[in-house]
């Protein structure tokens, strides 16, 4: 489960002070697929990297699993976030100057994961992203479905507990972008995984459960 | 650290370096310029060290001058590992006189066969001829020439200072080297023309290339102590050990501003390629890649990178040096021709030593990674999110 307690997240800047993040309060059950949801500006982005551990709330408590990950250290929260946790941005995710299973490889090299057992995994994702022969194709080769798609492969390959993606159908097309979707729930759910998305689509609300809208920062429903 | 540790960061690192294809590349050339330049420009600051030294000592006087030697000493008794040659020479104090016209000369009697052997003194001659061995000529400079108002081919009487005797010689030939020491104050002869008064000689001993006229004074006083002397090119020409270090000094100011120049340059690249993908470190801090981790990816980038450009460079230096020095090396006489350093020639001829040829790569290196160290800071004190969001 997911945990979060009055966080709140303030930006400073040459404007002035910024709140993103104003005392949200909110729980994700383990395994759910959950999306939060608002219009551009509203704290999802603040608030997703939060429970990612890349961004310090000012206050507030977030327990991920039980773990406190905003009282973690630096080193231990590296090595949570690399055992525990997958990311999709909405945009340049991959490595580019590595290969498609290079991309795939790397957290489960990070987390120990080689020879065969890796070969074996990275081969099964391929499949499962329809992309079995993209193997060896470098990050420019592929087209912003065939990217987000690999993102996704990436990010659950090493069987995180906890799958955070920022807009990652944001630059794609209406139907691209709900494959991705469905790829996330399908994978996601073959793994135990439990899913936050920050999105504005509303087409995504068919799926996710529960549904958090944020608003200037703060949340003003949840559905279940 | 990762399983595989710094192996797998310096597979990533090479992988990133050969598939960033162009930007490496063009950050190669730049460091294999810069080093191979560098090896090249420090190779010719010694080649005009040499080219002082080898023209100084060249003309006459040899790296090691003997004094007040007795006759039971033999040229040959000088002949030590590290010694080219030994010259016998035999001074005589006196007066020249041409006509009328007279002035106080030092006469040297020389082997005209090992002179014209081992000194450059016979490319200085601008009329006639050196003089031949057993003949009695005299070999006079243009400007004692001009004083007495002799040619070549006319007869100078030579008076002894001490003893009342005097000599009669044919000008053999007429040189100018520009140095007052022989231009205006000596005169040769050959030896065997000279009265012989047990008078003690003096050896001009030439040095092989690489041996230091200490070690051999050293040994040479050991056998042979006072009143015997010997003196190093640095004694009996201060102002040439002088200029020397000037040069030395000069040239080390100019090869650090320009390593400088360099150096900043190299650093400035570094950070440019670093920061342009740091986005992607971002990426991988959100994966979990420790700041260690991204430090040592970028160390083994820098590290990588410059290990094989600064290779390159080392040998596209060494072999501009070595051409150059295989093929008479650069002339400059049209700039030496009145300096009395570069009395001979006024050919550079670069020469690799430890320094020039390892102080570039190094510095090369050092800088590189100094470089590194801002952005492996910044990816390391900013949030995976700044980094995210800024780039």
């Amino acid at each position: 489960m997911i945990q979060l307690s009055h966080v709140t997240k303030t930006f400073r800047s040459g404007r002035g002070q910024v709140k993103a993040v104003t005392d949200v309060s909110l729980s994700v059950d383990t395994g759910r697929f959950a999306a939060i949801m608002g219009k551009s500006g509203a704290g999802k982005s603040t608030l997703l990297n939060c429970m990612g551990g890349l961004e310090m709330p000012d206050g507030g408590e977030i327990l991920c699993f039980g773990t406190p990950i905003h009282r973690l250290r630096a080193g231990k929260l590296s090595l949570f976030q690399r055992r525990h946790l997958g990311f999709i941005f909405q945009r340049g995710n991959l490595l580019s100057y590595l290969t498609v299973a290079e991309n795939i490889g790397m957290p489960l090299t990070l987390n120990g994961i080689a020879g065969k057992v890796r070969d074996d995994r990275i081969e099964a994702l391929l499949a499962d992203i329809g992309l079995p022969s993209a193997a060896t194709a470098l990050p420019h080769e592929l087209s912003g479905g065939e990217t987000q798609r690999v993102s996704v492969a990436r990010a659950i390959a090493h069987h995180p507990k906890l799958l955070l993606a920022d807009e990652p159908t944001a630059n794609l097309d209406t139907a691209t972008g709900q494959r991705i979707v469905q790829l996330m729930r399908d994978l996601g759910q073959d793994h135990g995984c439990t899913i936050i998305m920050a999105t504005h689509d509303r087409e995504i609300t068919d799926i996710a459960d529960p549904i958090i809208g944020l608003k200037d920062g703060q949340v003003v429903r949840e559905e279940k | 650290m990762t399983p595989g540790g710094a192996a797998y960061w310096t597979r990533i690192a090479f992988l990133f370096l050969v598939r960033s294809g162009r930007a490496t590349a063009a950050l190669s050339v730049m460091v294999i310029t810069a080093v191979a330049a560098l090896i090249f420009l420090s190779a010719l600051a010694v080649g005009v060290k040499d080219a002082m030294l080898r023209n100084t000592v060249g003309l006459f006087s040899g790296h090691v001058t003997g004094y007040d030697l007795p006759d039971s000493i033999q040229t040959q008794d000088l002949v030590v590992q590290g010694v080219d040659a030994v010259l016998k020479r035999v001074y005589l104090p006196g007066v020249l006189t041409g006509g009328r016209l007279s002035q106080p000369m030092l006469l040297c009697g020389i082997d005209p066969e090992q002179e014209t052997a081992h000194t450059a003194l016979k490319m200085k001659i601008s009329e006639g001829r050196y003089p031949l061995t057993g003949q009695r000529e005299i070999l006079v400079s243009r400007d004692v020439a001009q004083t007495l108002g002799a040619r070549v081919g006319d007869r100078l009487r030579f008076s002894f200072q001490t003893g009342g005797g005097f000599l009669e010689y044919s000008v053999s030939g007429l040189y100018h080297t520009g140095l007052d020491a022989l231009d205006r104050e000596m005169a040769f002869c050959p030896l065997e023309t000279m009265p012989d008064k047990g008078v003690p000689w003096s050896a001009a001993i030439f040095l092989t290339g690489g041996v230091t006229a200490d070690a051999i004074l050293n040994l040479y006083r050991q056998h042979w102590p006072e009143p015997v002397r010997f003196e190093s090119w640095e004694t009996q020409m201060p102002d040439l050990r002088q200029l020397i270090d000037l040069e030395a000094i000069s040239m080390a100011i100019v090869i650090f501003l320009v390593f400088g120049v360099v150096a900043i340059g190299i650093a400035c690249s570094f950070v440019i390629f670093i920061i342009r993908n740091m986005r992607e470190y971002g990426i991988m801090r959100a994966m979990g890649v420790t700041t260690a981790e991204i430090s040592a990816l970028i160390v083994a980038k820098v590290t990588l990178m410059n290990l094989v450009a600064c290779s390159v460079g080392l040998l596209i230096g060494m072999v501009a040096v070595l051409v150059v020095a295989h093929t008479g090396g650069i002339d400059i006489s049209a700039f030496t021709s009145h300096n009395r350093y570069f009395a001979v020639s006024g050919v550079i001829i670069p020469r690799l030593t430890a320094f020039s040829l390892w102080a570039p790569p190094a510095t090369s290196l050092l800088f590189s990674l100094l470089a590194a160290v801002w952005p492996a800071v910044m990816v390391a004190r900013k949030k995976a999110a700044d980094i995210l969001r800024l780039i």
